[in-house]
């Protein structure tokens, strides 16, 4: 007997075990593919997330500095312009704010009529539970007018004279107003 | 017969319907032969001959080979069936190149490594007759653990190369080496108890 006859033995080997090899290497293959394809899957959904988050990011910055999502440091009180007087003048706690100063504020009847009018009824009002009697006795518009200047150093808003209106609503039970909207500066 | 060769869409046939088809005499039997097997049959001629022509004519004769016994054979598995007579027409073919010389590739390596397999006081008079010999290592393979005996037939059935083995394991190819040698010793040792018998 020699090397020759064991190869040549071998072919006879049951087909379970010459199967068997070349399954788990399938096997094998598929699954470093898959390590990979999953690898590669997680990066291409890491990256898309950092992309979002970078986007996101830039966008909120530039909605803060808009000011589109600016929070309203307010002051809830029994009287609307004096909780937008309160939001106004809180601004200057902001660390770009150099001068704010309110020149006129107002509740503005015409306003407050007009967008109940649009609130009512609307999607919106029903999904915030605004009946047309509650819009009618707890809503209002208050219209202001006022200075700022910032530190251009830290915040692209323009300097100057500032119109705005805010939207507020009263609380039932205590009577306080608080702001639930504002429309865009009118610099 | 017709029914028989209907293919949809490019759909790989099931073995059983290929077997039909080379009891039909149709040589449509061949083209699926290939189709499903053909890499599979090169892939084994090619570890065998080194070489893509080599490799491609014992493919060939693979499938003439099977033409030839089917029927009256009638494979339950082919893709075993096909290897075995591919790995059989490889190496008559690079033994019919080496007859003269020691020859190279993995077969050479393979008889080498298997050499120190061979029991000493083994002679030709004492030779195991083939059908012995496989049964006897059929046995020694069964009690094999799984991966080594997967080891053991990649190296010594399917004659892939001891880096192919490692990449397809995820093992260094030092660790498959000594894998093997210790296989080919627990093999010693499994002949000499059967020799003794």
């Amino acid at each position: 007997m020699n090397a020759n006859h064991i190869l040549d033995a071998l072919e006879m080997i049951d087909d379970a075990y010459i199967i068997d090899v070349k399954e788990r290497n399938a096997l094998n293959t598929t699954s470093a593919n898959n390590t990979v394809e999953k690898v590669r899957s997680l990066r291409r959904v890491l990256a898309l997330v950092a992309l979002i988050a970078a986007l996101l990011a830039l966008c909120g910055f530039a909605a803060y500095e808009l000011g589109l999502f600016d929070p309203w440091m307010q002051k809830p009180s029994t009287n609307p312009t004096e909780t937008v007087k309160s939001a106004i003048e809180n601004q200057m706690d902001k660390e770009y704010s150099v001068i704010v100063r309110v020149e006129e504020i107002k509740v503005d009847y015409t306003e407050t009529k007009r967008v109940m009018e649009m609130y009512s009824g609307s999607e919106l009002a029903e999904a915030r539970g605004w009946t047309d009697s509650y819009l009618v006795d707890h809503f209002v518009v208050v219209w202001a007018k006022y200075y700022v200047e910032y530190d251009h150093t830290k915040t692209f808003r323009n300097d100057g004279y500032t119109e705005q209106y805010f939207y507020l609503t009263e609380d039932p039970g205590t009577g306080e107003w608080t702001i639930i909207d504002n429309t865009s500066p009118n610099t | 017969m017709k029914g028989l060769e209907t293919n949809i869409g490019g759909e790989v046939l099931e073995d059983g319907r290929i077997v039909d088809l080379y009891w039909a005499r149709s040589e449509r039997a061949i083209t699926e032969t290939a189709s499903k097997y053909g890499r599979y049959c090169y892939a084994i001629a090619n570890n065998i001959l080194q070489s893509v022509e080599d490799a491609n004519e014992s493919v060939n004769d693979t499938y003439l080979g099977a033409w030839n016994s089917i029927p009256p054979h009638r494979p339950s598995i082919l893709r075993t069936y096909l290897g075995k007579i591919t790995r059989r027409v490889s190496l008559k073919k690079w033994r019919d190149k080496n007859r003269d010389k020691r020859g190279g590739g993995e077969v050479a390596l393979a008889l080498e490594e298997l050499e120190g397999c061979v029991p000493s006081y083994a002679t030709v008079e004492e030779e195991i007759i083939a059908a012995e010999l496989s049964e006897t290592l059929n046995c020694f393979v069964s009690k094999l653990p799984e991966i080594e005996r997967q080891v053991f037939l990649s190296r010594y059935w399917y004659l892939d190369s001891i880096e192919q083995i490692s990449l397809d394991f995820h093992f260094s190819n030092s660790k498959v080496k000594s894998m093997l040698y210790r296989t080919r010793g627990k093999l010693l040792s499994h002949l000499r108890q059967e020799g003794a018998q």
